[in-house]
């Protein structure tokens, strides 16, 4: 396939939001994976002059398995992608050695507690 | 194949994971003389390579470090677990375990609940089930003492309990989705407890405070979550206890109803023969009845009445942002306000709620269907950073058809392949949608403006019950109230395939707890 046919099917398949999530063709990784595939998927496709998501419908329904491997194949590398983190509201470090703030428990909730020491018990 | 035969040991353990590892130390302690040796399949977690420090963290639980075997495998790299394929296609909840030193808490959420005295007792209170050979205040003490090795996070003064040990530490701290969820279990005047965590809230002996990295299912690097290879292990070895890793056991020797010791296979599959005095099996509820299974150790009750807990989540959607996959997962708030019977339910028993985590980004999209296009994307922005998740887990009765059983097929271990069958029964599907229809109150008075069920939820295995039960009757169980096989005593099961039954509460305290209460049993009888 050609590269601007497979930033075509990266597109469809990851095709971002109007609120800053990016295209797939946009993520590096992804392309990279996409290049790199060895799925019978893009033989079906290579064999078309064009293509839209209609066809990647047809084409999942006649080869569930091996679209959604290709699909998960895509998956992966765009959510761990730095710039994809960040459209959705998260960061791009990983967990570790970081870790995350949270946050203590409300003050408020103390005299329930307490309230609830104070039941009877409930175990039998 | 000829096998070199070793020097005679007193105890050979099989199994280093949350049952053998308590066992381990406990006889050790109790019977210095002693030669205990354990076998472990796997080999030692590494707590700074695990994947929560680099990019590829999310894919870790995907693939890697998923929490099920068969997954890993398909992944195809070794990270510490050793496993074999499980054939699962016929059981509704797939097996999730860790295979190496530490067992499944090397992978556990740490979630440390006990279970109520009436979990001992269902057959003479609620005439289902069995009882167990011995009760909750019989088991408190070696609650105690466990809580004290692994080291517990949490409250003083649960009313769903009797009074309990002093906890070593303050509770976890919440978060948004905690703080909203306690407060709306309030509202409808529910109860609500922080979680008894086995995970540091402060430094503790030696480990590291929690810093609400979030993943724990892949491993802890700050060892903040306890396992037991870094709670009894450390402890076990001090004392004299050998621990031989890559090391599966194969057979275990039986001769004249005894056993003589254990055939197991190093990592270039050489065997070796390993006498000794009595064989613990500790290798989960899998583990353990593949090999006695293996072993032709005869009982009609072996490998059956495999319990889980039936599994399954609510998810609320909010409009306000909550604070997403931060925090321990497992480890926040749960209620136990419908946990004991109430008939007027429609069933016996009853429900463990608790409070959980979001997941990360990329295992909410792998989960979605459709999986591609505009919708899903859609939808993981609609829900990412703005779903509180609530499990409930039902209790499970032992029911023969539930099993773990051999196949045809040998593995590349060394031991037949193991298949698991298990229908969930009406029962328990009556008990979770009870406790869904509660989360949804719940979610609904802590805000949420949609509610989604995922009932069953098929990959929450992680509770492997009942395969080599205690009792008294030979027909219907596999060990007595000792741990030791009825049909060959001096092998003795020390794991979670002992519980007649499971209670709706995570059972790795009570793993631990019986463990360590059959070991000292079993030091005296050998001093
Ligand atoms: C993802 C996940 C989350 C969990 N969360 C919680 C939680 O929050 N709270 C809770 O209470 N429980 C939790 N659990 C369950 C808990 O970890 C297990 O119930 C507990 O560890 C089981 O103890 P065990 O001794 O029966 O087996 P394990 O701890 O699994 O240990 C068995 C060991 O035996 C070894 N073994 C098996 N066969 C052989 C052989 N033939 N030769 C040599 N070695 C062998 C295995 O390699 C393994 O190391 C969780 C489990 C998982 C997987
Ligand atoms: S959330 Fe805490 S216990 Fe869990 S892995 Fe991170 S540091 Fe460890």
């Amino acid at each position: 396939m050609t590269p601007s046919r497979l930033g075509l099917l990266a597109d469809l398949i990851l095709p971002g939001d109007a609120a800053g999530l990016p295209r797939g063709s946009l993520i590096p990784e992804v392309m990279l994976a996409l290049a790199g595939s060895a799925s019978p998927i893009k033989g079906l496709l290579g064999e078309r002059f064009d293509f839209a998501e209609k066809d990647l419908r047809l084409i999942e329904q006649s080869h569930p398995a091996e679209f959604r491997e290709l699909v998960m194949s895509l998956i992966k590398p765009y959510y761990e992608s730095g710039k994809v983190l960040e459209a959705m509201g998260w960061r791009s470090a990983p967990p570790q050695p970081l870790g995350h703030r949270i946050a203590a428990m409300d003050e408020a909730l103390a005299a329930e507690l307490a309230r609830i020491a104070e039941r009877k018990r409930i175990w039998r | 194949m000829t096998k070199k035969r070793l020097d005679p040991v007193d105890v050979v353990i099989i199994g280093a994971g949350c049952g053998g590892a308590a066992f381990a130390w406990q006889i050790k302690r109790d019977a210095r003389h002693l030669k205990v040796l354990c076998l472990e399949r796997g080999g030692w977690p590494d707590h700074e390579h695990m994947p929560a420090n680099g990019m590829r963290w999310q894919r870790a639980i995907l693939e890697d470090w998923a929490s099920n075997p068969n997954l890993r495998l398909k992944a195809g790299q070794y990270h510490g677990s050793h496993d074999h394929p499980i054939d699962e296609d016929n059981s509704v909840f797939k097996p999730l375990m860790w295979s190496g030193v530490g067992g499944s808490t090397v992978a556990w959420a740490a979630h440390f609940p006990r279970l109520h005295p009436s979990d001992f007792r269902t057959r003479t209170l609620d005439g289902v089930g069995d009882d167990w050979p011995f009760g909750y205040f019989d088991l408190e003490p070696w609650y105690d003492l466990n809580d004290e090795i692994m080291g517990v996070a949490g409250l003083n003064g649960d009313p769903a309990y009797p009074p309990k040990s002093k906890r070593a530490m303050p509770p976890l701290p919440f978060g948004a989705v905690a703080n909203r969820a306690a407060r709306a279990f309030s509202d409808l005047g529910w109860h609500w407890w922080p979680v008894d965590a086995a995970i540091n809230s402060t430094a503790h002996d030696g480990r590291a405070a929690c810093n609400h990295c979030g993943p724990c299912l892949i491993g802890c690097i700050p060892k903040a979550k306890a396992s037991v290879d870094l709670t009894y292990w450390p402890k076990a070895t001090a004392l004299g206890v050998e621990l031989r890793t890559s090391a599966i056991a194969r057979n275990i020797e039986i001769e004249a109803g005894r056993a003589t010791g254990v055939t197991y296979a190093d990592e270039h599959g050489k065997e070796y023969f390993q006498p000794a005095q009595a064989v613990i099996v500790a290798g989960n509820g899998i583990g353990t009845a593949r090999l006695l299974l293996a072993s032709g150790v005869e009982s009609p009750a072996l490998g059956r009445n495999l319990m889980f807990h039936p599994a399954a989540y609510v998810r609320g959607l909010f409009k306000e942002p909550l604070d997403g996959p931060v925090g321990p997962v497992g480890c926040s708030i749960y209620s136990h306000e419908f946990y004991e019977t109430d008939l007027s339910r429609g069933f016996e028993r009853g429900v463990h709620l608790q409070l959980s985590r979001e997941n990360a980004l990329l295992v909410q999209a792998s989960r979605l269907s459709p999986l591609w296009g505009y919708q899903p994307q859609a939808q993981l922005r609609e829900e990412f950073l703005h779903t509180m998740p609530i499990l409930v887990l039902a209790e499970d009765l032992p029911e023969a058809h539930n099993r773990v059983s051999l196949t045809r097929e040998a593995q590349r271990d060394g031991l037949p392949g193991v298949k698991l069958d298990y229908t969930m029964s009406e029962r328990a599907r009556k008990s979770l949608d009870f406790g869904l229809a509660r989360a949804e109150e719940v979610l609904r008075a802590a805000g949420a403006y949609r509610t989604i069920r995922v009932s069953p939820a098929p990959l929450t295995g992680w509770h492997l019950l009942g395969t080599a039960r205690m009792g008294t009757d030979p027909e219907t169980s596999v060990t007595d109230a000792r741990g030791r096989c009825h049909k060959v005593p001096n092998i003795l099961v020390a794991d979670g395939s002992l519980f007649p039954t499971v209670g709706a509460a995570n059972p790795a305290s009570t793993i631990g707890a019986v463990a360590l209460k059959l070991a000292a049993r079993l030091a005296e009888d050998m001093t």
